[in-house]
């Protein structure tokens, strides 16, 4: 978790990143402004649907580039602090990421 | 307010304790009979819709299911009537449905659905009593053809008892087990019959699952199930044919009686099973619910009225977690141990990790024992270390057996209440019982909705049916707030239940692939198999002492031969060595009064696998000293034994006749005396073996006994196993103090010596001496010893030998073709 970094003006604020399915093991490089934020490797549990929650703090605004270097996949997002909870999945071939206003809940 | 069932009677309330066992929220659920979700039998015939008439259709076209089949199963179901009249079959075995059924029944009340034919009601044409057949569903087992019925014991004595063909296999039950499992109506009836299938010897087990193409109510309680098999796990052959016919009749009183598998089609001869009631339901399960002290009030049964967002038929009724899994067809247990868990479990932060969980689980669970078992633990705690997102998992996906503890979170997500909810209190409560209910399902080894295309078979030949995703099923293993129109969508169309295709999954998958601590989580949707003893007609096998008397000296070591003879009018190919290399064959014994033992030859063979053309009615033979077994002695007390032989013939089972004996009691002091030495685990290997010099006790007690008791036939088998070992160059392996002064020393070989004891000890009262020893194991050694002697030069000696053994041959009646190979050894 890379905490109080700061990027620009303002105040950052704390961001879920929950990546989701369909992850079997891929490492994925979390990037903003070109610094590496986070690396992840995510393996999806399949009883929760979810592989792993990354903690940040970022400013509102900020894009953020999520990658896969060893598919060569790749998804931008750009972090809205009124929606802090950013959905990443890997499916038919593509990493997608949206965010949501409400924390995403596993059963 | 609807009636409560009796046999789920309850009350509503939750006691909270701060530790120790506390009790659980009841179910109050509505009588089956009135429930829409519940069918309560049949009435006349259907025919599955949606493409199963295509299954009959494409039977008869294509002849899989051929007429000739048909008729001849009638003729069987025949002999099946008969076995009524004789009484075999017992009246008033357990009614699938409970009470017996009142007479006439009550339309009106339950009727059966769906399914009620559109038809007038076909066959038999209106009869005393209408066309009314009440629930077969449940799980039922394989009744042995025959009973062990108890006979006349012949006085003791040591006058000789005639072998004579007994009645009735010794063989235990579970040699062949098979378990069928009936889902046609009751709680959202699949239309599936399975068949699973376990063979004790040799160990194989084969799963089946058919598909109804028909379900026939045939008069009052008299109903026929035909179905079609779709997915094999395991050995096929143990469950062969294409089409599986349940029936289920009534004998003497209202309910049922009677229940028979049939398994035709696909050309075979038709087999028939007679089956017993065993449950209404498919599977027992024991889930203990434990609280964390800091958990809060837990929700353990929901009252289904008590939120308006459902559908509007929906009962009104309070169901528990064991309602909701014995309406998926588990007969529930629910532990009363009950714990309230110190909120300490959880460590420092007061969350709770999976490895904490998995420790709680095993400090906590009364019947925890990481292993496969139809139990599971389910923990409600307050929070995870995920955080409020997680509302509950299926923590046990680590280690050797998973899938064995489940967890909800009470402080989570599944709190949450949507902004405007009409009836908050209802939708929390909704919500956690909900997730238990779906965490549980993870435990069957349930996938999500939307995954169950991911369902990757581990190994090949063992998959669970492909299934397709269901991402708007209305299930518990589905997220609400993920199909079309969010939660309020989901709950407006959720009838408390799980997907046909789980409850296929659960009920009839391989039980592996379901039990808890059995398959990995997500690994197998995957399956085990019962006996079924050959009716074929094929091979006939029969185990026989070969001599006039079946009574036994004290000692004596009971050699018996096995017989097995091609009863088909074709030849068929054999291993001719089957029934000697030990590895096809078992030996059931029981001493009267005693349990079933198994007899494992200490001697095996291999040899590279051949086989022959064996002509219709030929023979080959087998000899085995069954006294002794891998793990001791089984013929070591004075009495009554039966003995009945089983062989593999390549995944059918044949099994021979019953044969009984008698060992008498000691006839002297001597015997009685050298019995504690002699009955040990090392003799009985020196008498398998002929011989190891190296068991150098076991050899001290039978030269011994041959001393002490030379009148006993056992001296005869002691005399030959002592001496044997002089025969060849025999190779032992010995050491002096430690491992590196082991050497291997090869034995003197005394072949004058061995072959005057031995052909003292064969020849001098020969009878009596080929009786005890038996016809081929006596011939056999004394071919031996000559063919020793001729090998050390004493060609004379041999052919002195051979020449008094052919002389004996004859006299005995050995078969002409040993007679004849003989007399050529001789020339
Ligand atoms: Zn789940």
């Amino acid at each position: 978790m890379a905490d109080g970094r700061g990027l620009g003006s303002g105040e950052t604020a704390p961001i879920e990143i929950h990546f989701q399915e369909i992850f079997s093991g891929e490492h994925i490089e979390v990037s903003a402004g070109g610094t590496v934020l986070a690396d992840v490797t995510a393996k999806t549990r399949f009883q929760t649907g979810l592989a792993h929650i990354e903690r940040l703090r970022l400013h509102d605004g900020e894009e953020v580039t999520l990658r896969i270097p060893a598919l060569g996949l790749e998804t931008k997002a750009v972090i809205e602090v009124a929606r802090p909870y950013l959905a990443v999945t890997l499916s038919n071939g593509r990493l997608n990421a949206h965010s949501v206003a409400t924390c995403p809940g596993y059963v | 307010m609807a009636k409560r069932s009796k046999s789920e009677e309850s009350k509503s309330t939750t006691t909270l304790s701060d530790t120790g066992i506390e009790e659980l929220a009841q179910a109050a659920p509505l009588r089956e009979e009135e429930h829409p979700d519940y069918v309560a039998g049949r009435i006349g015939e259907e025919t599955e819709a949606l493409g199963e008439t295509a299954y009959l259709e494409d039977t008869y076209e294509e002849g899989a299911y051929d007429e000739a089949a048909y008729d001849e199963d009638a003729v069987s179901e025949e002999a099946y009537e008969e076995a009524y009249d004789e009484g075999e079959v017992e009246a008033f075995t357990p009614v699938p449905g409970g009470p017996v059924p009142g007479f006439p029944p009550i339309p009106g009340g339950p009727l059966p659905r769906p399914g009620i034919p559109t038809q007038p009601i076909p066959r038999p044409f209106p009869r005393p009593w209408p066309g009314f057949c009440t629930v077969v569903s449940g799980r039922y087992s394989y009744v042995p053809p025959f009973q062990l019925r108890p006979q006349p014991l012949p006085q003791p004595g040591r006058r000789p008892v005639v072998p004579r063909r007994v009645p009735g296999p010794i063989i235990p039950i579970n040699l062949l087990r098979i378990t069928v499992r009936v889902d046609v109506d009751r709680y959202f009836p699949q239309k599936r019959i399975s068949i699973q299938v376990s063979r004790l010897f040799p160990h194989s087990t084969a799963h089946a699952i058919a598909r109804v193409i028909s379900d026939r109510c045939n008069g009052f309680n008299n109903r026929t199930i035909r179905a079609r098999i779709y997915y094999r796990d395991g050995n096929a052959s143990l469950i062969p044919g294409t089409i599986v016919t349940f029936t289920a009749k009534r004998t003497t009183g209202l309910g049922y009686g009677a229940y028979k598998l049939t398994l035709s089609g696909g050309g075979i001869t038709p087999r028939h099973y007679k089956l017993r009631f065993a449950s209404r339901y498919f599977d027992p399960v024991e889930f203990e619910v434990d609280r964390v002290q800091n958990a809060g009030s837990i929700v353990t049964a929901y009252n289904t009225g008590s939120h308006p967002t459902r559908p509007g038929n929906l009962p009104n009724e309070t169901l528990s977690l064991a309602t909701v899994f014995q309406r998926a067809g588990f007969d529930v247990r629910m532990s009363p141990n009950t714990t309230v868990i110190p909120t300490s479990g959880a460590g420092a932060n007061g969350t709770w990790s999976d490895a904490e969980m998995h420790n709680a689980m095993v400090t906590y669970w009364s019947r925890f024992a990481n292993r496969p078992q139809w139990a599971m633990w389910v923990l409600y705690a307050a929070r995870h270390d995920a955080g409020r997102g997680l509302g509950g998992v299926m923590f046990d996906d680590i280690g050797g057996n998973h899938r064995q503890g489940t967890a909800i979170f009470t402080d989570s997500f599944i709190q949450d209440v949507p902004p405007g909810d009409p009836n908050p209190n209802a939708w929390r409560n909704r919500m956690q019982f909900w997730t238990a209910v779906h965490e549980m399902g993870h435990a069957f080894n349930l996938a999500h909705s939307w995954q169950k295309a991911l369902g990757v078979p581990v190994a090949p030949g063992d998959p669970w049916i492909p299934l397709a995703n269901e991402p708007e099923a209305r299930s518990y293993m589905n997220y609400p707030f993920r199909v079309s129109g969010g939660q309020s969508a989901f709950f407006s169309d959720f009838r408390f239940r799980f997907s046909n295709n789980e409850l296929i999954f659960m009920r009839h998958a391989p039980r592996r692939f379901v039990q808890m601590g059995n398959s990995n989580w997500f690994e197998n949707h995957g399956f085990e198999a019962p006996d079924a003893l050959s009716q074929t007609g094929n091979w006939a096998l029969e185990i026989r002492p070969n001599r006039d008397a079946t009574a036994y000296r004290f000692l004596e070591p009971v050699t018996m031969e096995l017989k097995l003879t091609n009863t088909n009018s074709e030849p068929q190919t054999i291993d001719p060595d089957m029934l000697q290399d030990g590895r096809h064959i078992t030996v059931f014994l029981q001493r009267e009064g005693g349990p079933t033992r198994q007899w494992n030859p200490m001697i095996t063979h291999c040899h590279e696998a051949h086989e022959d053309a064996l002509a219709p009615g030929k023979s080959i033979y087998g000899a085995h000293m069954v006294s002794a077994s891998t793990d001791g002695w089984l013929v070591d007390e004075p009495g009554f034994y039966k003995l009945q032989a089983a062989v593999d013939m390549g995944g059918e089972i044949v099994v021979s006749n019953v044969l009984r004996l008698y060992v008498g009691p000691p006839d002297s002091q001597a015997e009685a005396a050298v019995a504690p030495d002699y009955f040990t685990e090392d003799v009985g290997r020196v008498l398998a073996f002929s011989g190891a010099p190296a068991l150098s006790e076991a050899e001290n007690a039978l030269r011994k006994l041959t001393e002490s008791c030379p009148g006993n036939p056992a001296a005869r088998h002691a005399e030959v196993a002592l001496t044997s070992p002089l025969l060849r160059y025999f190779k032992t392996l010995k050491s002096e103090s430690s491992r590196a002064d082991m050497a291997i020393t090869t034995a003197k070989r005394d072949v004058g010596k061995a072959a005057k004891v031995q052909s003292d000890a064969l020849l001098k009262g020969a009878d009596a001496a080929a009786d005890t020893l038996g016809h081929i194991p006596y011939f056999g050694q004394l071919r031996q010893v000559a063919a020793a002697l001729e090998d050390e030069g004493n060609k004379k000696g041999a052919a002195e030998l051979l020449s008094k053994t052919v002389t004996m041959m004859k006299k005995r009646k050995v078969l002409p073709s040993v007679i004849t190979e003989t007399e050529a050894a001789l020339k």
